[in-house]
């Protein structure tokens, strides 16, 4: 039985902090197909479409015939751990750090038998486990076997913390927390056992309904933080830059426009100093602390989520330029990802579908409310995944980008203008 | 076709050190040839045949060669089967001879991964992106030890063998190492001592894993008719047999070694049954890899074999079924991370009456080499070579 974490004590600032380290990141173009789904939070495997046989590890041509058709699909994961081992010695330092390591073979019940870092509740080999593909603190697919039914405080294990952003006991900045998101954002997380929110706030005169309520938790401490002001985004940087755990940047500023409807560049430019330049100023005086945290104990610095949107994959005309700043600020998220690669804090880009809010009022449902939004991000930093798309609207955009970028372009020229 | 009585073990040699931090790998390989070539009463211009593994530096045979100054090659090969490449070259090298592809066969394997620092055994495998398994074993944290210990722990599920049960084999190995003189770890042992050893990988001691040494090995296997010209007691190669075992897409078997293929093949060829054999050599990188392969040899049932190692049983002149008597990869020697090579240099010094008398075996006419290399757990080589005293 996972025995449940206790709060940390407080660092002893005398001692070094240690440098992080990652796990083993090599692997094969073909093997990333992997790292792909999993980073979507999902355990694919290749089947091939000639025979049906189940590939692992992943390669070109199937095991059974040969047949270079392989195709990525879904797996439950069930199966029975057939051996099970302890690392106790070990000259790969991410291990040697934290040993013992658990791991087993897992014979799956779709065919393979797969190597898996074995969580604490699994019983003794042979046992029935479930195994899913987590992101690891390198970043690639890690195969993880979970006991056959959840257990009181799994979430808590040491191994399964190590593959996963768990806000417990952590502290995390939320930007621009005032906004329906940020406040469910800051409730959802003291929900999730943190240590300390923060909870900025770009506009102190405005009194959105909710935010005194949640002002007043114990949990939260409200700070100045404007991502259009430099000077200000540095000031609290260097004020609690060296213990933010997980910085969820949630600051977005959204009109409904597209070039025609609108005279001037003033609005584009608003969206771009809040959605593109706002993330690089934050990431320009944040992500240096959290780079020298990655293995700062049990709450290390782990994670920094963008809410970004599902627009910034494809445009949305009738939200041109809100497309444009989002795309925009998922790129710089990419190069910000792979400066934090070797540190093990993991960017989480979250790409919702739209809001149930004010700069959507004019867009049929569905709609994703806040409230159910903060709960997948959450749900998404307890898990392995980074690439996040909650709600129905978003999943489906995710589907028809995949199929074909090109009919989705398409798709989108020829809705109407509101 | 066979290769049975086609060729003789005409020259052995053992390297005596267990740690040469001043000499390269390959000045290592050279004095294993000189000694192996003096052993036999010949000389580098006499070596037609190169064969060599992994362990060489540079690309295939031809570091190595130029090294040797081997002038007169006319067949060579590096085939890589991990720790016991060596004992599946001899077959090749018979193979060759057999063939009339060279007359005059040296096989080297030298290393020094205790001068080097590295702990192979718990040193995690697998560097190279482009191999397919590539990522997916090392990043768990899987080394060799954990690879060998899952087989361990299933043989132990399956079966009900025991921690006490593997100790015996160390403990026999230790029974050997204490006559030889270059042995790395000289004192006997008891199952206590194997038990009570830190855990390296559950359920594996740290006496169940063998040592880590410097040094190497080198044969000469020659034609009949040179055999016969030497003055050595003639050691014939009989049978030969190698495979190589997978995870097969998860209908892989943890308990269960390549050694059931490659020793039925060896015993085929040579005509003999393992009731025949006086002397074993078997790979011991961890105690569980013994047991395995007895079992798959067919000294004993599948699922016997914690039974048949208990009490001595591998214990020369104590037990039925003698045993590495140079105290193998266990007590005595593993250089380069490579058994294979000492267990066939043993068997030889058992068929010749050269083993130490503390341990040479009475009448030993028929003796046995078999080894595994790379990862029993997941994939790994297995050959068999089965010697026949003159």
């Amino acid at each position: 039985m996972t025995r449940p974490l206790v709060r940390p004590p407080r660092k002893n600032p005398i001692l070094r902090t240690r440098l992080p380290t990652l796990p083993p990141a090599a692997r094969s173009r073909v093997a990333l197909g992997l790292t792909a789904a999993a980073a979507r939070g999902r355990f694919e495997l290749q089947v091939c479409r000639d025979c049906g046989t189940v590939q692992y590890p992943p390669r070109e041509a199937c095991r059974a015939c040969l047949s270079p058709r392989l195709d990525w699909r879904v797996q439950d994961g069930n199966g029975e751990l057939v051996a099970e081992t302890t690392l106790r010695h070990s000259h790969e330092l991410f291990f040697r750090e934290r040993m013992p390591w658990r791991l087993g073979l897992v014979k799956l019940d779709s065919g393979p038998l797969v190597v898996a870092h074995l969580h604490g509740d699994c019983a003794a080999a042979p046992t029935r486990v479930r195994v899913r593909a987590h992101l690891d603190r390198a970043g690639q697919a890690a195969l993880v076997a979970l006991p056959d039914k959840d257990t009181p405080h799994m979430a808590d294990d040491r191994e399964l913390r190590e593959l996963t952003c768990d806000p417990k006991f952590r502290k995390v900045l939320v930007t621009d927390a005032k906004a329906p998101l940020g406040q469910a954002l800051v409730e959802a997380l003291v929900d999730a056992g943190v240590d300390l929110v923060w909870a900025g706030e770009a506009e102190p005169w405005k009194k959105p309904p909710g935010f005194e309520r949640i002002k007043a938790l114990p949990q939260v401490a409200v700070v100045p933080l404007d991502l259009t002001d430099s000077r200000a985004v540095k000031q609290l940087a260097g004020e609690i830059g060296g213990r933010v755990d997980i910085l969820i940047n949630n600051a977005d500023h959204h009109r409904n426009f597209g070039i025609a409807a609108r005279d001037g560049i003033e609005t584009a430019r608003a969206e771009m100093d809040v959605n593109y330049f706002g993330l690089l100023r934050l990431a320009q005086e944040f992500a240096p602390a959290m780079r020298a945290r990655g293995a700062d104990g049990q709450s290390s610095a782990v994670a920094w989520v963008n809410v970004l949107s599902v627009f910034a994959l494809s445009n949305f005309p009738p939200h041109g330029t809100y497309s444009a700043s989002k795309a925009a600020a998922l790129s710089l998220a990419q190069c910000l990802r792979a400066e934090l690669a070797p540190t093990g804090v993991r960017i989480v880009n979250v790409f919702p579908g739209p809001i149930d809010d004010e700069w959507n009022q004019t867009l049929p449902p569905p709609k994703i409310a806040p409230a159910r939004l903060a709960a997948d991000i959450v749900a998404a930093l307890r898990g392995g995944a980074e690439d996040v798309f909650p709600g129905n609207v978003a999943q489906d955009w995710l589907e028809r980008w995949r199929d074909n970028p090109k009919a989705l372009e398409r798709e989108l020229a020829a809705m109407p203008q509101p | 076709m066979t290769i049975k009585g086609k060729a003789y073990i005409a020259g052995a040699f053992e390297h005596p050190t267990r740690h040469a931090p001043d000499k390269s790998v390959a000045q290592l390989h050279a004095e294993v040839a000189l000694g192996a070539l003096a052993d036999a009463g010949l000389t580098r211009d006499d070596v037609d045949g190169y064969f060599c593994a992994g362990d060489a530096p540079g690309p295939g045979p031809a570091t190595m060669a130029e090294y040797l100054n081997l002038t007169k090659l006319r067949h060579v090969d590096s085939t890589e089967l991990g720790g016991t490449s060596y004992v599946a070259l001899a077959g090749h090298a018979a193979a060759a001879i057999a063939l009339g592809k060279c007359d005059v066969a040296l096989i080297t394997l030298a290393g020094r991964p205790r001068s080097e620092g590295m702990a192979t055994g718990t040193t995690p495998r697998l560097r190279d992106p482009n191999q397919p398994e590539a990522g997916f074993e090392f990043p768990y944290g899987l080394t060799t030890a954990n690879g060998y210990a899952m087989c361990a722990m299933r043989h132990m599920h399956q079966y009900g063998t025991t921690s006490e049960q593997l100790a015996w084999i160390k403990v026999a190995a230790s029974h050997h190492a204490q006559h030889n003189p270059n042995a790395m770890l000289p004192d006997v042992v008891t199952v206590a001592d194997v038990v009570a050893s830190p855990l390296i990988a559950d359920p594996l001691h740290r006496l169940d894993c063998c040592v880590i040494s410097d040094g190497g090995g080198a044969l000469v296997i020659v034609r009949p008719e040179i055999a016969k010209s030497l003055r050595r007691p003639g050691v014939k190669i009989v049978g030969a047999g190698e495979t190589v075992k997978h995870l097969a897409g998860g209908t892989f078997d943890l308990t269960t070694s390549g050694a059931a293929r490659s020793g039925a093949a060896a015993f085929a060829e040579a005509g003999v049954k393992p009731t025949d054999i006086k002397y074993v050599s078997i790979y011991d990188s961890f105690t569980i890899t013994v047991l395995i392969q007895l079992e798959d040899l067919g000294f004993c049932a599948k699922g016997a074999g914690g039974k048949f190692v208990s009490d001595g049983n591998l214990i020369s002149g104590a037990g039925k079924l003698p045993f590495n008597t140079d105290g193998g990869g266990l007590c005595n020697n593993h250089p380069a991370n490579r058994g294979g090579m000492t267990k066939v240099i043993e068997a030889v010094r058992q068929l010749r009456g050269e083993a130490h008398p503390a341990v040479q075996v009475k009448n030993c006419d028929l003796a046995l080499a078999q080894g595994t290399g790379m990862q029993l757990g997941t994939r790994h080589c297995s050959s068999t070579l089965i010697m026949e005293r003159e």
